[in-house]
């Protein structure tokens, strides 16, 4: 009776152990309704223009190419049954693993169309590069404006380009056929993005210099002002803007394979928005 | 001689539910460890809110200076985070901390003219990411605690944490009136 007894009661042990060493971690992690990222863009919500989504396409492949950074845009119509627009953001950024493992060096925009809430959510590795301050000096200058309108695609277009092209200022690079967007409010650009429009003056500046040092003369400063706040240069790049989709292992384009989803995560940085 | 087939019956249950839960040992250390760096995570941020704090009071002072209750109580509570040292705490300073920072966001929303002020908007979302920060860190510290607090309770590896006193950690929680929304973006409507 005792061998039978004490036989049972090793073998309940044993199951239990196994159990006890499985079991928790089939119980972790609530990662229900996330969406599935496969590339920078995911436009759920339906909302973003297949012209913006390629162009947002396009930059987040010059980026990714030129630092390794990753950028990517997601559309939802809700956050339902999440809380707030950040808690999804921050679930959503660490089940994709945006950005590298080792370095979190990703970017995640993402828009929640009928809450009307925006969220530009920063890897840990980025954290100082995308400063909360700036992330929310980008929604209000570039995504707010513009999807008070309507324009989705422009908005994000916009946002996409001023936060690649502030990494790679950042990183002291230079990224090809990526312009700095104007702002999507007439008038109030030049206070906003300070630093690139005094960037684009100083190219500008430099621009003007060779063209004098090259000999055709003549000409007075106080033209470059007057340009500068008109803002009418957003055809300047227009000429390179075909090389992009070409570079690095990493890219997207031509059907390649998206390489942004490495295993990044974020802790909560960034800035939110509602329109 | 049944007697000593009993206990010797007894001594192999209890061998074996030791070595038996000996896997779990180690899940008990590297949970433990996994707790105390996510802890770190969280004094990180709670540094950080402590070190934003000045400036915030700095810049809503130049609009509000007859506040000065909350402003006092602000000092207070963020003096009081410094000279905490156990996490149990912290977690008390923090909560306190979080108080006096709800009851300064409510005062600042009778100054509108405060949204206005690109300096000051740029620090609200400094504070609104640095809580969004400090409760996911949170979060993820209350997962981990959750896990091992469990694990310890359950048999067999409860065994396993009596004998080599793996205790119990304290979950991160706070009451309703610690709660810090800030308002971002105060202009947009939302």
């Amino acid at each position: 009776m005792c061998g039978r007894s004490a036989t049972a009661r090793l073998m309940a042990i044993a199951a239990l152990c196994v159990w006890s060493s499985v079991g928790p971690r089939a119980a972790a992690g609530p990662s229900q309704d996330l969406p599935r990222l496969t590339g920078p863009v995911t436009d759920l919500a339906g909302v973003i223009d297949a012209a913006s989504a390629a162009e947002i396409d396009r930059i987040s492949g010059v980026l990714l190419a030129a630092t390794g950074d990753v950028l990517v845009v997601v559309t939802v119509p809700s956050i339902a049954p999440y809380g707030s627009v950040e808690e999804y953001a921050t679930r959503l950024f660490e089940q994709a693993g945006i950005g590298d493992r080792d370095n979190d060096n990703g970017v995640l925009i993402l828009t929640a169309v009928n809450d009307r809430k925006v969220r530009i959510e920063v890897g840990y590795g980025l954290e100082e590069h995308v400063p909360d301050g700036a992330a929310g000096d980008t929604i209000r200058t570039y995504l707010l404006p513009a999807f008070r309108e309507g324009r989705y695609g422009a908005g994000l277009v916009a946002a996409t380009s001023a936060l690649a092209t502030r990494l790679a200022e950042r990183r002291g690079v230079t990224l090809d056929g990526v312009a700095v967007p104007v702002s999507t409010t007439p008038g109030q650009q030049s206070h906003r993005s300070g630093s690139w429009s005094g960037l684009v003056f100083v190219v500008l500046v430099i621009i003007f210099v060779v063209l004098r040092a090259a000999g055709r003369g003549g000409g007075g400063h106080h033209t470059f002002t007057g340009r500068r706040r008109r803002g009418t240069w957003s055809g300047w790049h227009g000429g390179v803007g075909g090389f992009g989709g070409g570079f690095g292992s990493g890219g997207f384009g031509g059907g390649g394979r998206f390489g942004g989803f490495g295993g990044g995560m974020s802790g909560g940085g960034g800035a939110s928005g509602g329109w | 001689m049944t007697r000593m087939r009993n206990t010797v019956a007894a001594l192999v249950v209890i061998v074996t539910a030791v070595l038996g839960s000996g896997c779990s040992y180690n899940t008990f250390t590297s949970q433990e460890e996994g707790i105390k760096a996510q802890w770190a995570q969280v004094e990180n941020q709670l540094q950080r809110r402590s070190d934003l704090i000045p400036n915030l009071v700095e810049t809503v002072k130049g609009f509000a200076q007859q506040e000065k209750d909350v402003f006092g109580a602000v000092a207070d509570a963020r003096a009081r985070m410094a000279g905490a040292g156990t996490p149990a705490q912290k977690i008390e300073a923090a909560n306190a901390e979080s108080s006096a920072l709800a009851r300064l966001l409510v005062v600042m929303e009778n100054y509108p003219q405060l949204k206005s002020d690109q300096s000051f908007n740029r620090l609200m979302d400094e504070l609104a990411g640095t809580e969004n920060r400090l409760s996911t860190e949170r979060m993820r510290y209350n997962e981990r605690v959750q896990a091992y607090n469990t694990l310890r309770r359950q048999f067999p590896s409860n065994i396993t944490a009596s004998m080599f006193s793996f205790t119990e950690y304290p979950y991160y929680e706070i009451p309703d009136s610690a709660k810090v929304t800030p308002r971002v973006n105060f202009g947009g409507g939302g």
